[in-house]
């Protein structure tokens, strides 16, 4: 396979999972804001500006934060490179580029939203669509990866696919709990109101279920970091990602029969996070957790590509 | 004569390439007045392809190296025995018809200020063959231009030469070939190596070949009022200093480079 | 009096009498409904075409018309045989405009035209390809002006396009109406890229022993035939390639691969010869693969279609093809020529500025029907700035009589109506020659329009070629 082609595939879920992430995050700060109060009302739009990394573009096309502009910001601008509308089309445009790879299957659903995300226009929508309009673009972001599970043969394109998909994931993860943080830092005082935000956040995770079979009714700081960090049966962990994005480049390795610098870093990020706990990470400080994985994360794309994208003899590093 | 050649081309770059490719001609043209005691040519990290005669009889070769660097490094080193030809070059395998070289370039297009410049020099010569119009022409050019180092650039065209009157051995050939062309004579732009006779003077050179027919490729030198002797060491052609670049690259992942050149060209005595 | 391909003297011709029955048999609204479902299936697999408007390119799709145009097979025996003489004798022409050159020491050809032209590439003199093939496949313009007269309109001999159409088409047509193929025996087109393969495979470097490893270089996504790089890579079972994907180390061609270089040894190009290496061409292209050049010269790897075929499809070259048959074939041309003035020439430019209003002038290096006048629709200002122009600079222009293009009937918003037509058929040329059996034909949409190019409004329609 060509590197540009493994390179595209990767890209192609990465944004896509970028584009399902940014409507969960878009999602949170609606529910939020309908409950804050009116003193720090904007906090929450600023937080996932930074959440998604694109606090100063923002405030180089925008003076001020608000809501109406963020929303756009976030879902249509064209100078926003992460807004959901250029990584649907940066996920069809790569897509696109290795039409012989993907099924037809993948290609129509792909392909229709982005014919469908043309049509609707940046100005004439109403903020209150905009959870009909993150919804949408969950939909269609599960129908793609139904799509990929159910018709793509189980070959090198689609560990470079899951590939993409799980270090995005795991990526987000991090900004996600860190939104979390940046809007209320956690103490005694606003427990309730606190509460009452991790469970509009799992529910956004679409998780909230899921957490109460598996830890009950009582949430708890301690029990909602687990949940997002260790639960190895919660598809959205930092765990789970981390060891899925093993598996496949596993699975690479043995396909090729060639061993990569890849696959030992996410072995070892693995069996570092596994010896870690949660009391560990609140003494040690959570955000500095958060950073180092963050790094961690990044490294691991760094070595994906320098292993797989290049071209080059350098497979065989470490 | 004797020359001897010593030659190294760096270029920095701001960011590390992923690879770099580059095309070098540095190697002297094959023709009978000359004779090659020595040719090397080095380039560090890199692996260098076969070396071939290109139509115009240029040699080219090409190196690559796909290891992350900031740096690359040309050393050329030679020693060769020049003769004085007058300007006449002979027995250089080349395959491409002159007419080729009736072609305009972005860099070597006549306006109308070139166009009144041969029209008038031609008037003045109409009884002359063409052979002494073209030496007309390289005095009138050397006489119309001030050498001034520092007022054009790489991509400045004749016809801005022609109006500031200003310029370096690249803009006479520049204008020299505009005028030739325009004159119905083909002309070409070649690059090569000069002992200078005093040290000021740079040791790559640019002068130009125009075309006559039953007599052949004359070179003349129009930044000096002359035609090439023992001290011009002729490397490579094309239709202006682009196509004639001694050293092309093309570096993948990076960006700005930073050039520098060392180049000594001496006499040595007889071996 | 322009010749309608379905009803002659007033009758349907026999190899239409089927295609006329089935149109008949629609009911007028189905017809409708089924012209939107070709559209709608068009669009859905994807093939558009780019174009640059408003500085971004934009996809669009080529209208597809559903009433096949068909040949039987003693006019294609005619027309494959013109094909095949022409392909032959512009390639001995390449061969020798850049080894021998006799043709002009000859003085059949002025060798200005020759080498003051740009498509003339002077890199590749002295220099002999794979088989002294230049022009591996050749798309030849073909219109038919009367019952037994097909006239060749221009030569494409560098990397002619269309060809997936030509292919889409007759896919299209066989899952919307497989009933017509059980009616009709219609030469089939499936070998296409299974004969481009083996063309490909043909011409391979002789220092290549092994099966040789083939590529489809495109420029990429934002090209307008990219649709077709990617299927022929695809039903080739090639990979597709853009120039960021190759390199070259010691004269040979590696493409980038997850588990490391690999060995290019055929490059099917589908970027224009001034991209094709920064090292040797325009410097700034940065779609191409620098060193190629070397590689292709040392002979670790053949480049589809050589640098410098363009010099055979210029139109400056065009009136000149009939002598070039008789000089290298001595055979008289098959297919004839259209009448050419080159402006070039005092006699012609005379001729041309008096007759302007009559006659079709064309630039000799445009293309897609772009920077042309057709005489009798221009209006008196649109003749006066083009009489101008042809002043200033002849030798960049030709003329030609307004031709009659034969028409098919095409459905329209007003029901069937004859549209003009003209045909592309696609010739490979390798170890064999090979002329597919079908053929790319455009249609002018518009009523009485000549323009068939599908950047301005032309459509497609399945080409049939019937069995004896």
């Amino acid at each position: 396979m060509l590197s540009s082609t493994a390179e595209k595939l990767y890209w192609a879920c990465r944004y896509i999972e970028r584009a399902e992430m940014t409507s969960r995050l878009l999602d949170v700060a609606y529910r939020i804001s309908l409950t804050n109060n009116k003193e720090n009302k904007n906090d929450e739009w600023e937080s996932i500006l930074l959440s998604t990394a694109v606090k100063e573009e923002y405030l180089f096309k925008n003076s001020k934060i608000n809501q109406r502009r963020v929303e756009k910001f976030l879902f249509f601008e064209e100078s926003n490179k992460s807004s959901i509308k250029n990584c649907v089309r940066f996920t069809r445009e790569n897509f696109r580029m290795v039409r012989n790879r993907i099924t037809r299957e993948v290609w129509d659903v792909i392909n229709s939203t982005y014919q469908e995300l043309q049509d609707i226009s940046s100005g004439r929508y109403k903020s209150s669509e905009i959870p009909n309009l993150c919804s949408w673009i969950k939909q269609k972001s599960s129908m793609l990866k139904g799509a990929i599970i159910s018709t793509q043969l189980s070959s090198d394109s689609y560990d470079f696919m899951n590939l993409g998909y799980y270090l995005e994931r795991a990526d987000n993860i991090i900004r996600f709990i860190d939104v979390k943080n940046f809007i209320s830092p956690i103490n005694d005082k606003e427990k309730e109101n606190n509460d009452y935000q991790w469970g509009i956040l799992l529910r956004t995770l679409a998780a909230y279920t899921q957490f109460r079979l598996s830890y009950g009714v009582n949430m708890s700081q301690d029990k909602i970091a687990h949940f997002l960090i260790f639960n190895n049966t919660n598809p959205r962990s930092l765990f789970y990602s981390l060891e899925n994005a093993k598996i496949h480049l596993k699975n690479l390795s043995s396909f090729y029969n060639l061993q990569s610098g890849a696959f030992s870093t996410s072995r070892k990020i693995i069996s570092k996070l596994s010896d870690l706990t949660v009391k560990e990470i609140f003494d040690n400080g959570f955000n500095d957790f958060l950073a180092q994985y963050s790094d961690d994360i990044n490294n691991l794309h760094i070595k994906i590509r320098n292993s797989y994208f290049g071209g080059v003899y350098n497979v065989f590093e470490d | 004569m004797y020359l001897k050649i010593n030659h190294i081309t760096k270029y920095k770059y701001e960011k590390p390439f992923l690879s770099l490719t580059q095309a070098i001609k540095l190697f002297p043209t094959n023709h009978k007045d000359l004779k090659v005691i020595k040719w090397n040519i080095t380039v560090k990290n890199a692996s260098i392809g076969e070396k071939i005669i290109e139509s115009n009889g240029d040699q080219i070769v090409i190196a690559h190296t796909s290891k992350i660097n900031k740096s690359s490094e040309i050393i050329v080193k030679g020693e060769v025995k020049t003769s004085n030809n007058n300007g006449k070059i002979s027995g250089n395998k080349e395959k491409i018809n002159p007419l080729v070289y009736l072609r305009e370039t972005e860099l070597t297009k006549a306006d109308f200020g070139i166009k009144r410049f041969v029209s008038k020099l031609l008037l003045k010569n109409k009884r002359k063959n063409k052979l002494s119009f073209a030496h007309s022409l390289n005095s009138a050019i050397y006489d119309y231009i001030e050498y001034s180092s520092g007022t054009s650039d790489i991509s400045t065209p004749a016809k801005d030469i022609y109006s500031s009157r200003k310029g370096v051995c690249q803009d006479f050939a520049h204008l020299m070939i505009s005028s030739a062309i325009y004159a119905g004579i083909p002309a070409r732009y070649v690059m090569g190596y000069f002992l200078p006779e005093n040290t000021d003077t740079e040791a790559t050179h640019a002068w130009v070949e125009l075309y006559f027919k039953n007599v052949g490729w004359i070179a003349f030198d129009p930044s000096n009022n002359s035609s090439t002797n023992e001290r011009y060491l002729r490397i490579c052609s094309g239709f202006d200093s682009i196509s004639a670049a001694p050293i092309k690259g093309v570096a993948i992942g990076s960006s700005d480079e930073e050039l520098d050149v060392k180049i000594s060209v001496q006499q040595i005595p007889q071996q | 009096m322009i010749f309608n391909e379905m009803i002659n003297n007033g009758s349907i011709r026999k190899p239409y009498k089927k295609i006329d029955k089935w149109i008949k048999s629609f009911a007028e609204n189905s017809y409708e409904k089924k012209h939107q479902e070709a559209q709608r299936i068009f669009k859905r697999i994807g093939i558009t075409f780019s174009v640059y408007e408003k500085k971004s390119p934009q996809e669009r799709m080529i209208p597809f018309d559903m009433v096949p145009r068909i040949f039987t097979s003693n006019e294609w025996k005619l027309i494959e045989s013109g094909i095949k003489q022409r392909t032959k004798a512009l390639n001995l022409f390449l061969y020798d405009v850049y080894n021998d050159a006799s043709i002009i020491k000859e003085k059949i050809i002025p060798a200005e035209l020759i080498y003051k032209s740009r498509a003339f590439e002077s890199s590749m003199v002295g220099f002999s390809p794979p088989r002294k093939i230049f022009s591996h496949i050749s798309g030849i313009d073909v219109v038919r002006t009367s019952l037994n007269k097909f006239v060749v309109l221009e030569d494409n001999c560098r990397t002619p396009s269309g060809v997936s159409y030509m292919m889409q088409n007759r896919e299209i047509m066989m899952t919307m109406f497989p009933d017509l193929f059980n009616d009709n025996s219609i030469e089939s087109i499936d070998d296409y890229p299974v004969n481009l393969r083996k063309m490909l495979t043909s011409i391979a470097p002789a220092s290549c022993k092994n099966e040789p490893v083939i590529v489809v270089l495109t420029p990429g996504s934002y090209n307008s035939a990219y649709y077709e790089h990617s299927f022929l890579a695809d039903l080739m079972g090639v990979e597709l390639v853009q120039g960021e994907d190759l390199f070259t180390e010691k004269d040979k061609v590696y493409m980038r691969t997850v588990t490391g270089p690999k060995k290019v040894d055929v490059i099917y190009r589908r970027i224009d010869d001034n991209y094709l290496d920064p090292l040797c061409f325009d410097q700034n292209s940065l779609i191409g693969v620098p060193g190629v050049m070397n590689a292709y010269k040392n002979g670790n790897v053949t480049i589809c279609s050589a640098p410098g075929c363009g010099i055979a499809d210029d139109k400056a070259i065009y009136s000149y093809v009939p002598d070039i048959i008789k000089f290298y074939l001595s055979e008289k041309p098959i297919l004839e020529n259209v009448k050419t003035w080159n402006c070039s020439k005092e006699k012609d430019l005379k001729f041309v500025l008096q007759n302007i209003k009559d006659l079709v002038v064309k630039e000799v290096h445009g293309s897609g029907g772009h920077g042309m006048l057709i005489g009798p629709k221009a209006t008196k200002n649109q003749i006066k700035i083009f009489t101008k122009k042809i002043k200033n600079n002849p030798q960049k222009y030709i003329a030609q009589p307004t031709l009659d293009l034969s028409t098919c009937p095409t459905y329209t918003s007003n029901g069937m109506s004859p549209r003009h037509v003209d045909l592309r058929p696609f010739c490979l040329m390798g170890r064999e020659m090979n002329v597919i059996k079908g053929a790319l034909t455009r249609v002018a949409l518009k009523e009485n329009s000549l323009i068939v190019n599908s950047s301005q409004g032309g459509g497609v329609k399945d080409t049939w070629v019937l069995r004896k």
